[in-house]
């Protein structure tokens, strides 16, 4: 046991010995497995879209300027109840206007039309669509919706999936393709240090055959060695891509895309992690077979 | 301990031994000598398997070289230790922690790795020295790490590879007392040597003489020094 440690701790030592080279190294598989996490936080956001927008359908209703808002928000409880329908979201006059000014970001200032904003009260209803006779159903709805009172005007548009379906399947396609390239260019980097710590202990290494060193003594600290690199440099891609993933939680929610980037689910990270951790290890298995 | 038949070693296309057959019970001291080139070096790298076995049988300490994978290699070197020509000690570590490599390799206890360290460099005046860097030791004191680090784990056979040639007579005597000691205590010793006091002093011991790559039991002195 006490050599287990004495050898796991002398594969770190050894690549602290070459500190430049073990940030280049550090510093290649955090890029490399930075693309691969936004890539695949890319297709889990990308599938988590289509999946909740799947059979999806948005009504948007405006009424018109002279309705009662009172009497609106009253309408506005009701329409969550209605059958299929998912989700509301509801901007008085003041709202819209000023969701309107985020989607400008800061290059219009609106705030002057504060309290006679222009706009009118609106609701967005998100619905599931029934499997069969879509078309009818969503003409019905347009009726239904036309007839609350003071209602202007009612359209509707099946949100992007056809966009997103084939985006989804664009990123399913390339998936297996770039997570091979990545974890290839990885496997390299790593494999050469590793090749780099061999030829600069070379010496060494001799020497400690001479004296009777087995070989998993000599090989073991150096896959401890790539080991580390692997699981560092994923664990920094990943503190990076969260960090990012805050970043952009709500920079896409706003008019018209209405889309959080949520992280992937832990588990893909822990698999992240290991696969990295994996690659390492076995590139140092093939650095030291040649 | 040692049995060879017809065995011949050549690099590229120099033969360097030539038709070998020499063996050697437990517990013998056996001197080996001749003139530079002639090739105790190789000989001896063939014994602990630094290099193949190209013709002829070899067997050492119980392993057949002929047929041991290089995986099962650090078996043999742990019952053969090597005095190297060129030392082969590291020379950004100190005395203490060239001498402790091979017991740390087996796994050998802190406590006793410490305690027989310590003996070690006693019995060969390198106790002061513990923990200089041995890039900052003299030749004939470097000499003295690679023997220290050969005996430290009381090998069965010790290969010595001109183990005094940078020593004076003094420190040379002292160091064949040493071996001596060993011997007493049943390893198997070969020193390839040139010093000539040495073998005098030993009448007692088997003297084996290589001449271009050509080995001969003498027993007495050996011609062509
Ligand atoms: N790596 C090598 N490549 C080619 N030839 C070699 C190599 N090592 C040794 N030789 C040759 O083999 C012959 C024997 O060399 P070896 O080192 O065994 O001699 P030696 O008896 O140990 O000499 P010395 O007393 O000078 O140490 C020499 O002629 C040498 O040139
Ligand atoms: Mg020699």
């Amino acid at each position: 046991m006490g050599v287990f440690f004495h050898l796991f701790f002398q594969g770190i030592r050894d690549l602290l010995r070459a500190p430049w080279s073990l940030c280049m190294t550090l510093a290649a598989i955090t890029l490399v497995s930075f693309l691969g996490g936004a890539f695949m936080l890319l297709m889990h956001n990308i599938t988590l879209q289509v999946e909740s927008r799947q059979g999806n359908i948005e009504f948007q209703v405006f009424w018109s300027h002279t309705a009662n808002p009172e009497d609106v928000a009253k309408d506005w409880t009701g329409l969550a109840s209605w059958e299929h329908v998912r989700n509301v979201r509801t901007f008085t006059a003041d709202q819209a206007l000023q969701v309107l000014g985020e989607s400008f970001q800061s290059t219009m200032d609106l705030e002057h039309l504060k309290g006679r904003s222009p706009l009118p009260l609106t609701a967005l209803l998100e619905c599931q669509m029934p499997r069969e006779d879509q078309k009818k159903w969503a003409s019905s709805m347009v009726k239904r919706l036309k007839a609350l009172p003071q209602v202007e005007r009612v359209s509707f548009n099946p949100l992007h999936i056809d966009l997103l379906s084939s985006w989804v399947g664009m990123t399913r396609m390339l998936f297996w393709p770039v997570v091979g390239f990545l974890l290839t260019v990885v496997a390299l980097v790593v494999g050469n240090t590793i090749k780099q710590a061999l030829l600069m202990r070379q010496d060494e290494l001799e020497i400690l055959r001479f004296v009777g060193a087995s070989r998993a003594y000599i090989q073991f600290p150096l896959f401890v060695g790539g080991a580390f690199q692997g699981l560092v440099g994923s664990a920094i891609a990943l503190l990076a891509l969260k960090l990012g993933q805050d970043h952009l939680e709500h920079v896409f929610n706003v008019p018209p895309l209405w889309i959080t980037i949520s992280f992937f689910p832990s588990s893909y990270a822990l698999a992240m992690l290991g696969v990295l951790t994996l690659t390492g290890v076995l590139s140092s298995m093939v650095a030291l077979r040649n | 301990m040692i049995s060879i038949s017809r065995m011949s070693y050549s690099f590229n296309n120099h033969l360097a031994l030539k038709d070998i057959s020499f063996s050697m019970r437990q517990g013998e001291f056996v001197f080996l000598c001749g003139p530079s080139g002639a090739g105790k070096t190789t000989f001896m790298r063939i014994l602990h398997g630094a290099l193949p076995v190209q013709r002829g049988k070899v067997d050492v300490a119980g392993y057949d070289l002929n047929t041991l994978p290089e995986r099962k290699k650090h078996l043999l070197r742990r019952d053969v230790s090597v005095v190297f020509q060129d030392f082969k000690i590291l020379p950004r570590l100190s005395v203490f922690a060239n001498v402790e490599l091979p017991l740390k390799v087996r796994g050998v206890p802190r406590h006793i790795i410490t305690k027989r360290v310590r003996a070690v460099l006693r019995s060969l005046h390198l106790d002061k020295k513990s923990f200089t860097l041995c890039e900052e030791l003299s030749g004939g004191e470097q000499q003295r790490v690679a023997v220290a680090r050969a005996i430290v784990v009381k090998p069965k056979l010790l290969l010595a590879d001109e183990p005094t040639g940078n020593l004076d007579r003094d420190l040379s005597l002292r160091m064949m007392d040493i071996f001596q000691q060993f011997h007493k205590f049943g390893t198997s010793i070969i020193i390839a040597t040139h010093n000539q006091e040495i073998l005098d002093r030993m009448p007692d011991a088997r003297i084996v003489c290589l001449a271009e790559g050509v080995m001969q039991d003498v027993r007495g002195t050996c011609q062509g020094l």
